[in-house]
């Protein structure tokens, strides 16, 4: 009956084997694929004449800590379209200077910043646990004090590796990451602000640059609603990817000299030759085809 | 001594028509193992490393439960028409009534045992690391589903020598437990659960105290002594 076992085991070992064999042939098998909702911006920056949308990808089906040997993540992301920004103006914080006058009650007023034209794409990619113990904070700091380009290299600089974004023939950016155990994406999407305009309720336009220097004379600091640039078509798509590792390929050939030595122990010790069900299962096709 | 050759000559007989009926299950039992282990690749691949295959795992065990019923179907199958024809050779002398079904169990119960190992083994050579999703009680459970199933084929096999009524009886236990176990009736449920301990285990049936394994186990030693009894009192010689 040992024969039984080695049959089975031979049987998931070449079947192991031709599924690591097709995954190598085509550089790796992905069977799985989602699209990626919910990416957040963290914080703007200001660079020059850019302006930095930077965003916060979610990353589903990136390992974790108990990541499966052989696979790994990859995102595609596509950027495209014509943006809007909605910045959201926070009034000074109360202070001996301005509490003589009463404080206005508080709503959050937005000012949309349009004429944006996008100038690339820049993804970064981090450790999990820096990002979650060392940019996370930063983060929170540049997203109250967008002048701060000191803050912006900080958290740029702590990546562990940085994909530029190609444009495609339709106009959009577009860029695929490879991620390991436990990481983190934060995408800097920069706009070119030279021709931006600042929409108010209104409906008064001003340049881009006469809004800030504005916003800096009356100490309101700009912030950024928890919701992506809009107008602006944030595509990402998650999936998994196989490709065997040498260790896998060996357990595999360790299964299948199990059940070779399993069927060729149960050929010795019965005396009855192995593989006989193959020459009915030859005699059954033979039948049918005559 | 004459003893102890007239006993290796008896296992040496046993261990011939042992060979003969592995041969005989070998085919569906490689066949199911070859769609089972590239179905278990496929349901691999195609859940997110994160998650890994467990969220999957209960689809991949009922699987592998009905490729396993198909292998003792055919086994089973194989059982009927021996008997109407070559085992008249093997049991007038060589063999006696008890080791004919015997050698027909063992096959069964190995296939079983081939067919789960295979199942563990696919998840291991991808990462060793899948094999802690597999719960202890669940594998108990799949191997003792797997055994009732064998039994009750082989009894019923002895008993009514008529393929018809094997692929009945296996219909009944592979897709109506699945039913039965939906209806509201208590002791119908309950019997279900004893006679299939892994649908119970797979449906959540009895969860507060997982599946009835020690009752299942009592039901298939009761098979055993079934077949044992059948085997002596319908087996020709």
């Amino acid at each position: 009956m040992l024969r039984l076992v080695g049959y089975a085991l031979l049987t998931a070992a070449c079947v192991a084997l031709l599924a690591m064999l097709l995954a190598l042939s085509s550089n790796g098998v992905s069977t799985f694929s989602t699209t990626v909702y919910g990416v957040s911006s963290r914080a703007l920056a200001l660079r020059g004449q850019s302006l930095l949308a930077l965003l916060e990808l979610p990353t589903p089906g990136s390992p974790g800590p108990s990541a499966v040997e052989g696979f790994t993540s990859a995102l595609d992301v596509r950027v495209s379209g014509a943006p809007k920004v909605a910045i959201q103006l926070f009034l000074p914080p109360p202070s001996p200077a301005n509490l003589t006058r009463p404080l206005p009650q508080y709503s959050p007023k937005y000012v949309l910043v349009e004429n944006l034209s996008m100038r690339g794409l820049t993804c970064y990619v981090y450790e999990g646990r820096t990002y979650r113990s060392r940019v996370e904070p930063l983060l929170g700091m540049l997203a109250g004090d967008w002048e701060s380009y000191d803050l912006l290299e900080r958290v740029l600089g702590l990546s562990l590796s940085e994909v530029k974004a190609a444009v495609d023939p339709a106009g959009s950016y577009v860029l695929t990451l490879r991620l390991g155990n436990d990481t983190a994406v934060l995408c800097a999407l920069e706009f070119d602000a030279s021709m931006a305009e600042a929409v108010f309720d209104n409906g008064t336009r001003v340049p881009f640059a006469e809004f800030l220097a504005l916003a800096r004379s009356a100490r309101v600091k700009p912030g950024l609603p928890p919701y992506a640039p809009y107008a602006l078509n944030v595509e990402v798509r998650a999936y998994a990817l196989f490709r065997p590792t040498p260790v896998q390929v060996a357990r595999a050939l360790a299964l299948l000299a199990a059940g070779a030595v399993l069927v060729a122990l149960d050929a010795l010790l019965t005396g009855s030759p192995p593989f006989l069900f193959l020459y009915k299962l030859r005699r059954i096709l033979r039948r049918r085809g005559t | 001594m004459r003893g102890r050759s007239k006993l290796r000559a008896k296992a040496s007989r046993f261990a011939a028509y042992g060979a003969f009926v592995a041969e005989t299950v070998g085919g569906p039992l490689a066949t199911s193992t070859a769609a089972l282990s590239a179905l278990t690749f496929l349901l691999v691949l195609a859940f997110p490393p994160a998650g890994g295959p467990v969220s999957g795992l209960p689809v991949l065990l009922y699987l592998t439960s009905v490729g396993y019923s198909v292998v003792a179907l055919a086994g089973a199958s194989a059982m009927v028409s021996d008997l109407k024809g070559p085992a008249q050779v093997f049991l007038s002398q060589p063999i006696s009534r008890t080791a004919y079904a015997l050698a027909w169990l063992s096959a069964l119960l190995t296939s079983a045992l081939a067919t789960f190992s295979a199942f563990l083994l696919s998840f291991a050579v991808i990462d060793p690391i899948l094999l802690r999703a597999v719960d202890p009680i669940l594998a108990a459970a799949w191997l003792l589903d797997a055994a009732i199933l064998a039994l009750a084929l082989l009894a019923a096999a002895v008993l009514a020598r008529r393929a018809s009524v094997l692929v009945a009886l296996w219909a009944a236990m592979t897709f109506g437990s699945a039913f039965l176990l939906a209806l509201p009736s208590e002791h119908l449920r309950r019997a279900v659960a004893v006679a299939r301990p892994l649908y119970s285990a797979l449906s959540g049936w009895g969860a507060a105290g997982g599946p009835p394994l020690a009752e299942s186990a009592l039901l298939a030693a009761a098979l055993a002594l079934l077949l044992y009894w059948l085997a002596r009192a319908r087996l020709e010689v």
